[in-house]
C-alpha cells in the first residue's frame, strides 16, 4: 500500500503558522518595492551621470565693456566663437562641437524669462555644446584655460558640479531603499523567530515524545525549518509577484504621462533577476532564523 | 543492562521521591514495578528512559554512566529504549501506521523498510485493517496495540510500560502481557509498573515494589528469571 509520510508536527492546525506566508509576503512585497525603487534610482543616476559625462558646454559671454555698436560687439563674439570652435574641433577625445542657435538659447531662458523675450534686450551668451568620444581623457582645466585665452570671460563647463550633486542624492536615496530592505528582510526574520517559539509551545507535547522515542534536537529542527523554508518561499514568491506587477504597473503610468518622468521607474533588465532572489533570501533567512530558534530553545529541554 | 546505586530523584526544588534507589537488571529480565498510587513507580520509568535525571547516585544504562553522556549522546540511547506510555500519548494528527513508523523514521531508517514492517508488525497486533486510522477513532485497546507497536518497532533492548493495563479490560491486559512476554523471550529487558495484582499474580515475574519512594525487591514465588 502506498502511502505518503505526514508531517510529524501538525504545523497545519497551528494558527500562528498559517499566518507566517502572509506576513512574510507583505514584508517581501514592502522589500521588493524598496529594491526596485534603489535599482531603478541606481539605473536613473549611471544614465544621467554618463550623458553629462559625454559632453560640455562652453559659455562665452558678451562683451562686458561698453560696445556703442551692437553690431561689432556680436561680430567680436562671432569671432570668438569661431576661435573656441577651432580650439575645441582640434582637441584630442572632442567628437563635435556645435554651437547653439540664438532661439534655443532663448528657447533654454524661457521658463524663468517667459516667452516674450526680445532677443535685442538682453546681452545673452554664446553656448556650445560640445560631444567627447566614449571615455575620453580630457582635462577640462588646460581645455578651459586655452579657450579662456582665446575668448577672454569664456568658460568650459564639465558639468563635474551637477554630476557630483545629482551622485550624491541618487546615492542617499539609493542608501535609504536598500536600508528600507535590510530592515523589511529582518523584521520578516523576527517574525519568524516569533513563530517558531509560537510552534515550540503549542507543539510542546509533540516535540517531548519526539525526543523520547529518540529523535535528535536536528531531527526536530528539520521539522521547523522545513516549514519556515516553505513558509519564507510562499511568501516570498507572492509578494515580489505584486511587487513586480506594481513596479510594471507604475512605469506604464508613468510612461503614459511623460517619458521624462518614466525613466527614473524603470528597471533594466539585469535589475529583474536581482528583484527575483528576494525570495529565495526570505526563504534562506526564515530557514536560518527557524533553525537558530528551534537548536537554542531545545538545547534547555531534558 | 539496567543499573541503579543509591539514586534519590527530585522534581525541581521539591522534595525527594525517591530515595536510594538500587537494583541490577540483567539483559532479558522481566519485572514487576508495583507500588501505590504515588509510590514513584513513574518517576522510576522517568528515569529509565532518561526524561529525567537523577538528582543523586549512579544510573548505568547498557554499561554507561548516563551522567557522562552529552545532549547529542541521548537521542542513540533512547532509541534502545520502548516506552508503553500510561496515556499511550499518540500523536492524533497521524494514523495508526505513521505513529508507529515514528522511531524508525527519527532513526533515519529507510521508506521501504519502514512500510515493510510497520505493515508486518501492525498485521501482527491485530490492526491489519485500521493502518490508516487516527488515534481518536480506535478503541482504547486497539490504542494500547498502536502504543506497543511503536514501542517495539525498532526492536529496543529495553522495553518500558507504565500502567499499560490501566485503561483496558482484563482480557485485552492479558493479550497485552503475553505480548509482552514474547517480546522479553525475544531478548528485551521489561520492566511493567503495575498495580493489577491479578495480573501479577497470574505471571510469575519478580517485583520492584516501591513503598513511599523506596524500593523493595520482592521475587516472586516461582520466579521464572
Amino acid at each position: 500500500m502506498k502511502r505518503r509520510a505526514e508531517a510529524v508536527i501538525p504545523f497545519g492546525r497551528d494558527p500562528a503558522g498559517r499566518l507566517t506566508p502572509w506576513l512574510i509576503g507583505f514584508m517581501t512585497f514592502v522589500a521588493g518595492l524598496a529594491l526596485a525603487g534603489a535599482l531603478a534610482l541606481a539605473a536613473f543616476a549611471e544614465g544621467w551621470s554618463q550623458g553629462l559625462a559625454d559632453s560640455m558646454t562652453v559659455q562665452i559671454p558678451p562683451p562686458t565693456d561698453e560696445v556703442a555698436d551692437p553690431d561689432a560687439a556680436e561680430a567680436q563674439l562671432d569671432a570668438a566663437v569661431v576661435d573656441v570652435l577651432r580650439i575645441l574641433r582640434e582637441a584630442p577625445g572632442v567628437a563635435g562641437a556645435e554651437p547653439l542657435a540664438g532661439e534655443q538659447v532663448r528657447a533654454l531662458l524661457e521658463p524663468w524669462l517667459g516667452g516674450s523675450l526680445d532677443p535685442a534686450s538682453l546681452p545673452l551668451p554664446r553656448l556650445i555644446a560640445v560631444d567627447l568620444d566614449d571615455g575620453a581623457a580630457i582635462d577640462p582645466t588646460v581645455l578651459g584655460a586655452r579657450i579662456a585665452a582665446a575668448a577672454p570671460g569664456a568658460t568650459l563647463d564639465d558639468h563635474g558640479l551637477w554630476r557630483a550633486r545629482l551622485v550624491a542624492f541618487l546615492g542617499a536615496l539609493q542608501i535609504v531603499g536598500l536600508a528600507v530592505v535590510a530592515v523589511v528582510v529582518l523584521a520578516a526574520a523576527t517574525a519568524v523567530v516569533f513563530a517558531t517559539r509560537g510552534g515550540l509551545l503549542t507543539h510542546h507535547e509533540t516535540i517531548e515524545l519526539l525526543h523520547l522515542i529518540g529523535a535528535s534536537d536536528g531531527f526536530i529542527a528539520r521539522q521547523f525549518q522545513r516549514e519556515a523554508l516553505k513558509a519564507g518561499l510562499k511568501g516570498g514568491v507572492g509578494g515580489v509577484s505584486v511587487a513586480a506587477l506594481t513596479v510594471l504597473g507604475l512605469g506604464q503610468a508613468a510612461a503614459a504621462a511623460g517619458a521624462d518622468l518614466a525613466s527614473p521607474l524603470v528597471l533594466r533588465l539585469t535589475d529583474w533577476p536581482v528583484l527575483a532572489l528576494l525570495p529565495a533570501v526570505m526563504a534562506l533567512l526564515s530557514f536560518l532564523a527557524a533553525r537558530r530558534t528551534v537548536m537554542r530553545s531545545l538545547k534547555r529541554m531534558p | 543492562m539496567i543499573r541503579f546505586e543509591n539514586v534519590g530523584m527530585r522534581y525541581g526544588a521539591g522534595p525527594e521521591v525517591l530515595h536510594d534507589v538500587s537494583f541490577d537488571l540483567p539483559q532479558g529480565a522481566f519485572r514487576f514495578l508495583t507500588g501505590e498510587s504515588g509510590a514513584g513507580k513513574s518517576s522510576l520509568l522517568k528515569l529509565m528512559y532518561l526524561f529525567h535525571r537523577p538528582s543523586r547516585g549512579l544510573i548505568s544504562l547498557f554499561e554507561r554512566d548516563i551522567s557522562t553522556l552529552s545532549r547529542d549522546e541521548l537521542p542513540e540511547l533512547r532509541r534502545q529504549i520502548g516506552v508503553v506510555f500510561q496515556e499511550f500519548r499518540l500523536l492524533n494528527h497521524l494514523s495508526a501506521f505513521e505513529n508507529v513508523a515514528l522511531p524508525l523514521r527519527v532513526a533515519g531508517r529507510n521508506e521501504g523498510l519502514i512500510r515493510k514492517n510497520v505493515g508486518e508488525l501492525l498485521e501482527w497486533v491485530g490492526l491489519k485493517d485500521h493502518m490508516t486510522a487516527r488515534p481518536a477513532t480506535l478503541s482504547g485497546g486497539q490504542k494500547q496495540r498502536v502504543a506497543i507497536a511503536r514501542a517495539v518497532i525498532a526492536r529496543p533492548s529495553i522495553l518500558l510500560a507504565d500502567e499499560p493495563t490501566g485503561n483496558v479490560d482484563d482480557r485485552i491486559a492479558m493479550r497485552l502481557l503475553y505480548l509482552l512476554e514474547a517480546l522479553n523471550r525475544q531478548g528485551a529487558t521489561v520492566v511493567v509498573a503495575t498495580h493489577n495484582q491479578a495480573l501479577i499474580d497470574r505471571f510469575a515475574y519478580p517485583r520492584l515494589h516501591l513503598q513511599d519512594g523506596v524500593l523493595h525487591a520482592q521475587p516472586h514465588d516461582g520466579a521464572r528469571r
